[in-house]
């Protein structure tokens, strides 16, 4: 349970994790874009080697990107074979017993496949090199400009670190309560399938109970120090953009100029 | 000896960073029908070494042997699992543990998934229920609308339908009122006069004075004492070494000692220690 490789911050000091998060995000987001513009695989191409050698620079190990990986192995199984009866475009690759498997289908899921393993990379590499909390802050100075549209910024960014500041606790909870159960003869592994219902109720249900006093709890405790989502506040972390956040700006902006300039040609 | 402890060791999270070594080469044994107290600061390993005992973890060095049943490290969880049944553990704050609908519900669900009979489930858990001083009243209603010293009789209620042989403790009466906690431990006094070994961690070494025949004493994943009570008060500082809460009794015996009045100097007993002062006895 404790190594959920997905969302979890490595702390390994590179340059990557000295940039201000507030560009990390913005450069995210635009290289989210250039994962999303049809450039086929020569814009792939492109997207991988970045994504490597932002890995390589960020000095993550790949194989923590891999577990990230993992959990989307199935879905792409799942897509692949929908797209194989859906698809019927291109031409014929294969011939299963009279199925017909065409190109396209393979390309499609080909494309799907690395758009998503680019953007959990991506999004990995975000999570990875930026701490929970400063990357709530990005988020919470990325959305003020929307307050005048009634966007509650703040509070958005509240709930996020709250939600994260959980994580390990609710972990922790579940395990204590599954050894709890385990001590009173639950088995999750093994059993028929309405006894692991009930052995999955017996761990969720006082999840569930448990988490709702906590937030009340938390609530009372926040309210009892003042804690008003209107007040207007003050920060005690001073983010500050520097030449190297605008010099990683200026490189992600070449790379989706030189992938949307692609899309266009190809 | 019921459990026999030999060179374990645990280590949390093995080959990262993260690696922590919980206990180290831990020698220790538990009396058969022994009311046995385990004590030590925070961190000291005592819950780690008591999840050893029905196998919740299994060692990641050494052995340990539980009644007759020898567990070593890496072995299969699914050949362990009848030892869930003889030792019940019950974990700290352990209302956190209830989900049925119904209390009754709830305590039977333990002997349910060790195959017990539905009918012999519901007999089992009134019975269990009615030793930790809830009547049938309780029965149909929610656990979660149960106040805290209620829902741990209830989650105590839980452990004890399984009939265990050994029941162990972490923490049993942590945040009770001093009255739920003193019934709490009446209650541990009989299962123990009945024949069920007893094992306990606790801080408060008053408890321990009252109700325990045998202390073990861990600091930092090592025994640092094993032994009995007597030994444990009358020949050793250690409680004090350790910065554990000295018990009135033992403060009262010191007092004794500075105003020069003669007294039991071995009682642990608060009776005989009056008594002995009545008589102005020496020993």
């Amino acid at each position: 349970m404790t190594n959920i490789a997905l969302g979890r911050y490595i702390p390994t000091n590179s340059i990557i994790h000295k940039l201000d998060p507030r560009m990390k995000i913005m450069n995210m987001l635009f290289l989210m874009v250039a994962v999303f513009l049809p450039a086929r695989f020569y814009g792939y191409g492109i997207l991988s080697v970045v994504a490597v050698s932002l890995i390589l620079v960020s000095k993550l190990k790949f194989g923590f990107i891999l577990k990230s990986l993992k959990p989307v192995l199935l879905m792409l199984i799942f897509l692949l074979v929908i797209n194989i009866f859906v698809l019927r475009t291109g031409y014929v690759v294969v011939d299963i017993f009279g199925l017909l498997v065409y190109s396209d289908a393979l390309f499609q899921t080909a494309y799907i496949v690395i758009r998503l393993l680019l953007m959990i990379m991506i999004t990995t590499l975000l999570t990875a090199t930026t701490k929970p909390l400063d990357l709530t802050l990005g988020i919470e100075d990325l959305l003020a400009p929307f307050k005048r549209f009634k966007v509650p910024a703040h509070e958005i960014a509240m709930m996020i670190s709250i939600a994260l500041r959980f994580i390990p606790t609710l972990i922790e909870e579940s395990q204590r309560i599954m050894k709890a159960q385990a001590s009173r003869g639950v088995d999750l592994t093994e059993g028929k399938i309405n006894e692991k219902i009930v052995a999955i109720l017996s761990l969720i249900v006082p999840l569930f109970v448990s988490s709702f006093q906590r937030a009340e709890e938390l609530a009372d405790a926040m309210e009892a120090r003042g804690y008003s989502p209107t007040a207007v506040r003050t920060r005690y972390k001073q983010l500050e953009v520097t030449l190297k956040d605008w010099v990683s700006l200026f490189l992600v902006l070449c790379v989706l100029i030189a992938v949307g300039t692609l899309a266009w040609f190809v | 000896m019921i459990i026999q402890v030999e060179k374990l060791s645990y280590e949390y999270s093995p080959n990262s960073v993260f690696a922590y070594h919980a206990l180290k080469d831990v020698t220790t044994s538990v009396r058969e029908g022994s009311f046995t107290a385990i004590v030590g600061a925070t961190g000291s390993g005592k819950s780690t070494l008591v999840q050893h005992f029905n196998a919740l973890i299994t060692p990641t060095g050494g052995s340990l042997t539980v009644d007759g049943k020898l567990i070593v490290a890496n072995q299969k969880v699914k050949e362990l699992k009848p030892l869930r049944k003889k030792v019940g553990l019950v974990f700290q704050f352990p209302e956190y543990q209830l989900f049925e609908e119904t209390i009754l519900k709830d305590v039977m669900f333990g002997p349910l998934n060790f195959g017990v009979t539905v009918d012999d489930a519901r007999a089992i858990a009134q019975e269990s229920l009615i030793r930790v001083g809830l009547d049938s009243t309780f029965y149909e209603r929610s656990p979660l609308e149960l106040s805290g010293g209620q829902k741990r009789r209830v989650a105590i209620a839980g452990i004890l339908a399984l009939s265990p042989k050994i029941l162990v403790l972490d923490e049993p009466t942590a945040g009770l009122d001093p009255e739920g906690s003193a019934s709490m431990m009446s209650l541990f006094q009989n299962l123990n006069a009945s024949g069920t070994t007893i094992i306990m961690i606790t801080h408060d070494l008053n408890h321990v004075l009252n109700y325990a025949t045998d202390v073990i004493m861990l600091d930092q994943g090592v025994v640092v004492f094993e032994g009995s009570k007597e030994t444990f008060f009358n020949e050793t500082d250690l409680h004090e070494d350790y910065g554990l809460v000295k018990p009135p009794l033992l403060e009262l015996r010191s007092l004794l000692k500075e105003a020069k009045i003669s007294f039991n100097a071995h009682t642990l007993d608060i009776n005989i220690l009056a008594q002995s002062i009545k008589e102005g006895k020496h020993d």
